[in-house]
């Protein structure tokens, strides 16, 4: 097993697989779940199919003194599950990062305890069979799974991103583990995310976020569109979500709301349009609740405060499967929500 | 900023002692001085925080500049 340049990396011989999974635990090179070790004819492997040599720089931490080559994203590429095929959305998704420096230190950081939102889009998600149906934010696919998770090895092997020293996460989140899945572009009533953000159709993209852990809105009982996006703007209005305003939110519209809003003529921009207008609150409630600065003065229950500065910091995507009445909420941190081409 | 040649003096809180330690020694300077304010922050009132500030001054100071102000008092 080999990884290049990084603290605790060195070559470890073992005599079985079994042995080999238990050395990276001692080396402390896993998420504490256990990790497929990185051989290095599999490191080889990812870095070949994407053409790279291993010496290339991915991303850098200058505050931690840290550069990230293509061979140490392709090795916690190989420990977190990853095929080849999937190596160009890491590297698309860690550039996409580096775009916005602070990030890559607050993600990696923060007390809040973000996480890495990747939205997969167009032929790339069939390609490596990620999933954009029952159960998409969960587990059980190997492509939603591992991609997250590679990103969040990235971060704990090249930036010492650990819980208690380096990352300061004061709850952790469920979603560092991965917070990966793809648009169901086919069943959407609506274009594909990526088209809205001036992307091809036949772009392959992954759109990145610092995001938190998806926030379930179970409406089952509404029979109109209106009333699935009350209870989606209601959520979004939550002490632990208007904190943020104004903010980028991602919401994840479940295929029985979709056709509902469908139905009822509810476009992308139609839908981003009731967000700001209804997922707004005065000031002077943010300020009593705490989760804005106060002392309240006079007249701060006439400023509102929306939920985001433009309609087009509320991403509207579908996905998910059939049988519930179901959406989510993402909420994210102030790092412009990027769509990248991947492989670009 | 110090490599940039700018004078820094760098305030954390004490729960992010440990943290402060583990960025001088990946930054490959162990013996960075900084200074230890009590947690927490950002709750404290206006009044409060100002006091907080007052009592840091010093130390800020004296990273700075290499005196304090209770020798000017």
């Amino acid at each position: 097993m080999t990884t290049n340049d990084m603290e605790r990396s060195k070559i470890v011989e073992s005599s079985d697989t079994i042995e080999a999974i238990e050395e990276c635990y001692r080396m402390g090179w896993s998420d504490g779940l256990p990790v497929v070790p990185p051989v290095d004819y599999k490191v080889r492997e990812m870095l070949e199919s994407s053409g790279m040599t291993g010496e290339e720089e991915i991303i850098s931490l200058e505050m931690r003194n840290r550069v990230l080559t293509s061979e140490n994203v392709a090795a916690n590429a190989v420990m977190a599950g990853c095929l080849p095929d999937y190596f160009p959305v890491l590297t698309t998704t860690l550039k996409a990062l580096e775009e916005e420096k602070n990030f890559v230190h607050m993600a990696s950081a923060s007390t809040s305890s973000p996480a890495i939102l990747m939205v997969l889009n167009g032929p790339i998600r069939d390609q490596i069979n990620a999933n954009y149906k029952d159960g998409l934010l969960g587990p059980g696919n190997r492509a939603n799974a591992v991609l997250g998770r590679a990103i969040r090895l990235c971060f704990m092997n090249g930036f010492d991103a650990r819980p208690g020293t380096l990352d300061r996460g004061t709850l952790g989140n469920p979603a560092k583990y991965t917070l990966c899945f793809a648009e169901n572009e086919e069943d959407s009533p609506w274009e594909p995310m990526h088209v809205a953000r001036g992307f091809n159709e036949d772009d392959s993209t992954v759109t990145v976020a610092v995001a938190y852990n998806p926030v379930n809105v179970n409406a089952a009982y509404g029979h109109t569109g209106e009333s699935v996006l009350m209870a989606i703007a209601d959520t979004l209005k939550s002490a632990s979500m208007a904190f943020r305003y104004p903010s980028q939110w991602v919401l994840v519209i479940g295929p029985e709301h979709a056709i509902t809003l469908n139905e009822d003529g509810w476009t992308r921009k139609d839908i981003q349009e009731y967000m700001m207008e209804n997922a707004a609150r005065p000031q002077s409630e943010l300020i009593r609740l705490g989760i804005a600065q106060g002392p309240e003065r006079d007249g701060d229950d006439k400023i509102i405060r929306r939920c985001a500065q433009d309609p087009e910091d509320i991403l509207v995507l579908m996905g998910g499967g059939t049988g519930g009445r179901n959406s989510a909420i993402i909420d994210t941190t102030r790092y412009k929500i990027r769509t990248r081409k991947i492989g670009t | 900023m110090e490599r940039l040649g700018l004078p820094t003096a760098s305030i954390i809180t004490h729960v992010f002692n440990n943290t402060a330690k583990a960025m001088t020694r990946m930054m490959g300077v162990p013996d960075f001085e900084y200074i230890v304010a009590e947690h927490p922050l950002s709750s404290l009132t206006d009044e409060q925080c100002q006091e907080r500030a007052e009592a840091l001054f010093p130390e800020v100071e004296r990273i700075l500049v290499g005196s304090s102000a209770a020798k000017s008092d």
